[in-house]
């Protein structure tokens, strides 16, 4: 416990550290470090999108689009959102994963995307498109069903059918078009660019030429944009969408615009290309001191959403983690016992080479490229719809697991002495019984400081179940990042508890190992009591 | 075969699978009651012929019939002939993870309850197929209960444990035994099973040598109880006592066999001379 309380007390030191050296000047800014040229840089529109070919729900929405607009409701929202008059209302978004059923209007988006939408601070969601599709739910009897996820994951969870309609201020482009069917386009974007507080590159540029004039001058200038969105097209060039490029500037691809933002800030980048009505916002909320960082992330932990949804992304983590380790060890374990097994009969060869490809392809890919497989290929194709993707998290975790925990268990199966087999067996027992009670105890016990390695690095891994729309610890904290538009301080936090987690795991490793031990030291504890219970003991034992 | 031969062995053949041919026809009767030494050179096949009467080692020509099977046929359940042919190896081979007590009841409280779970499943066909039948058919009588399976596998280890002296060590794990208490314990956990015959693999090998008297005690008492014993041994001094008969093997076949007079008093064979020439 000593050692603990120390690893502790040295994370809060290195927290402190990185607290007040990281930005030694930042005391002394109050506003804010990156300026929005006011330059319209392409003319684009936005628009909903749906599963190709999902026509009546096109067809339904367009209609709405087009009532709304004539009764002037939509002209309502839009002053709402964008001129601050009227009382917004705001939405409960889930962290589950809902099924798609008739019933059901699920929409997917992806925060903050102020004013279409973004998280306000009792926790509900709020924006154009979010009042605009609460409406369309109301007025077609439908349960709204939000959920905020990367903007990427948005195509590919309405691809997949895993959710209705995709809101998230989505450019309408040709290319788009091909693959996804889009609503009427309701409001006309555009991009922008936001360099650093101090360049004056831009000062005098009125039109798009003249900004894009300077930006072919910088010679290996770094520019960032959200993947996904049309920035990232306009710096790198799409001959569709009619942008010519930048072949002096190296694009960066961001998981958020915010993300971008900060490396702006942080003197990585040169500059950032964002959507014009959300980039305002986040230029505003850039750049504030430690200390109100601080505040800001306490302010947000107070809402009991955020608190929820902290306690949800940690609890997902370590559901997946924990049950995916379970799996990997029952696979694992069967894996081993069909490679140590004796090949005298032909099934047991076939099962061997199956147990070989299979832990070739899961030790030969990437955890991410299995997870997004699993969800957005493999289980769309055969016609599995509307499954929670947290299950499909666990089996997927379970069974990459079960590739390394075979190697690791056949190794502990062949570290017990052939003894021990034989012993089991000259009494009458099977193969199999004596593997079970015998050989697999042993096993465990030589083996139990890997397979406690094998579970901090899945603990980590989880990181990536964001690919799949889960909650887990980093989308939560990432979330309440986007909140404030400030991730600095919910970054260091969820690298504080991912260190506690693996802490705690190391501690529960040390506990096993002195039980399952126990058979190697000299003398059992207190022997008279054992002796009173011996006889419950052993017949507990058989 | 006479029908007081426990085990009997025809023609046994014994090849590995790099082509090394250890066993090269065997033929040997061993009737009830009988203690039969085995010796031989190191790298002569006398603990191969040993694994191969229960089959530790299959056989790969010959026949080894036991209880009326031939247990060197690949399709007879090895299982249901080795509870009744306890075996000792020379490094005991205590299961680790189990304490001296639970060591020796494994065996019959898992036999036992499989059993009895295999006559409750055919009991439960019977009554049903019973509903369908005018003749009922008797339902198998089941005369132990779960928990007699274990109480008795309980008093038999504990007696067997008081008989070696060492019903102290019950709960405690075989890491903290020294070799003799092990072997003992060895001997013991094969005696719980009942066996009709007990093999012994070079028992005493691997001893210090202040303890292989304790175990050799332990043995030539089982013989003076009758026990069927075969014992590939180095210790000849038992060998002269215990045996009845003394088996010589060399080159994969018994070069000489008799009793301990005929054997350490008249040796014909040369290997043999030569052998004893050495040990004695």
């Amino acid at each position: 416990m000593k050692r603990f309380a120390a690893m502790v007390f040295i994370l809060l030191v290195i927290c402190a550290t990185a607290l007040t050296s990281c930005h030694p000047n930042s005391s002394k800014k109050q506003e804010s470090s990156a300026k929005m040229i006011d330059v319209k840089l392409t003319d684009e529109e936005y628009a909903f999108v749906c599963k190709k070919g999902n026509n009546q729900l096109v067809g339904s929405f367009n209609k709405f689009l087009s009532d709304i607009k004539a009764d002037g409701t939509f002209d309502l929202y839009v002053d709402k959102y964008f001129k601050g008059e009227g009382k917004k209302q705001g939405y409960d978004v889930t962290t589950e994963n809902v099924q798609n059923t008739p019933e059901n209007f699920i929409v997917v988006t992806n925060c903050p995307f102020e004013p279409f939408e973004y998280i306000g601070n009792d926790g509900k969601i709020y924006g154009l498109d979010i009042e605009i599709a609460a409406l369309y739910a109301e007025m077609n009897d439908l349960q709204l069903v939000i959920r905020n996820i990367d903007f990427d994951a948005i195509f590919t969870q309405v691809e997949a059918g895993y959710a209705d309609i995709g809101m998230a201020g989505i450019t309408v482009s040709e290319d788009r078009a091909k693959i996804y069917d889009f609503t009427h386009t309701y409001y006309a974007a555009s991009q922008k660019i936001i360099v650093s507080k101090d360049n004056s590159d831009f000062d005098g540029c009125s039109t798009a030429t003249e900004v894009e004039d300077v930006l072919k001058s910088l010679n290996g200038k770094k520019i960032g944009y959200q993947t996904g969105t049309t920035g990232g097209l306009y710096i790198n060039g799409d001959a569709d969408w009619g942008y010519d490029g930048f072949a002096n500037i190296e694009g960066k691809g961001y998981a958020t615009a915010q993300d971008a933002l900060q490396d702006l800030i942080n003197g990585n980048i040169y500059a950032v290309v964002v959507d014009e009505a959300p980039g305002s916002a986040l230029v505003n909320a850039s750049n504030v001191k430690w200390s109100v960082k601080l505040e800001l992330f306490a302010s947000t932990m107070k809402s009991q959403y955020f608190r929820k949804l902290l306690v949800d992304g940690l609890l997902n983590t370590v559901k997946v983690a924990v049950i995916g380790l379970f799996i990997g060890i029952f696979i694992g374990t069967v894996i081993a016992i069909v490679k140590v097994a004796p090949k005298y009969k032909l099934i047991t060869r076939i099962l061997d080479r199956i147990c070989s490809v299979y832990v070739a392809i899961f030790r030969g890919t990437p955890i991410v490229v299995q997870l997004l497989l699993a969800y957005y290929v493999i289980l769309p194709s055969i016609g599995i719809k509307g499954v929670n993707a947290l299950s499909v998290g666990m089996i997927v975790f379970g069974m990459n697991s079960g590739a390394y925990v075979s190697e690791i268990m056949r190794g502990g199966l062949n570290s017990v002495d052939k003894g021990q087999m034989e012993a089991g067996r000259a009494l009458g027992l099977s193969y199999s019984t004596t593997m079970l009670k015998v050989v697999i105890p042993q096993a465990i016990k030589n083996i139990l400081p890997t397979l406690g390695n094998e579970f901090i690095t899945l603990i980590k891994e989880t990181s990536v179940l964001s690919f799949i729309t889960v909650y887990d610890l980093y989308t939560a904290l990432s979330t309440i990042g986007s909140k404030n538009y400030e991730k600095m301080v919910p970054y260091l936090v969820m690298a504080a508890i991912y260190i506690i987690l693996v802490l705690m795991i190391t501690i529960l490793v040390k506990i096993l190992e002195n039980i399952f031990t126990k058979s190697d030291k000299k003398k059992t504890t207190n022997t008279a009591k054992v002796k009173k219970n011996v006889k419950e003991a052993a017949c507990e034992q058989q | 075969m006479s029908n007081n031969n426990v085990i009997s062995v025809r023609g046994l053949e014994k090849t590995f699978e790099d082509g090394i041919t250890v066993l090269n026809g065997i033929d040997l009767d061993i009737g009830e009651g009988e203690k039969v030494v085995i010796l031989g050179a190191s790298g002569s096949g006398k603990s191969t012929l040993l694994r191969c009467l229960n089959c530790m080692e299959d056989p790969t020509g010959g026949s080894i019939y036991f209880d009326g099977d031939d247990i060197a046929d690949m399709r007879i359940d090895i299982n249901k002939h080795r509870e009744n042919i306890g075996m000792v190896f020379q490094q005991f081979n205590l299961f680790n993870n189990k304490t001296v007590i639970a060591n020796i009841m494994m065996a019959p409280v898992h036999l036992g309850l499989k059993k009895l779970r295999k006559k409750k499943l055919k009991n439960a066909w019977i009554s049903f197929t019973n509903i369908f039948k005018k003749e009922k058919t008797q339902l198998i009588e089941i005369n132990k209960t779960k928990s007699e399976i274990k109480t008795e596998a309980y008093e038999k280890a504990i007696s067997l444990l008081k008989r070696i002296g060492l019903e102290d060590k019950a709960d405690i794990y075989p890491a903290t035994l020294s070799g003799g208490q092990k072997q003992r314990i060895a001997i013991a956990r094969a005696l719980a099973m009942d066996p009709k015959v007990m093999l012994f693999d070079e028992p005493t090998s691997a001893l210090d040598p202040e303890m292989v008297g304790e175990v050799l005690d332990l043995m030539k008492q089982l013989a003076n109880e009758g026990m069927t014993m075969v014992i590939v041994t180095h210790e000849m001094g038992f060998a002269r006592e215990v045996a009845d008969r003394i088996l010589f093997v060399d080159e994969g076949k018994i070069q000489e066999e008799g009793t301990p007079e005929e054997v350490f008093g008249n040796p014909k064979n040369q290997r043999l001379r030569e052998f004893l020439s050495k040990v004695l």
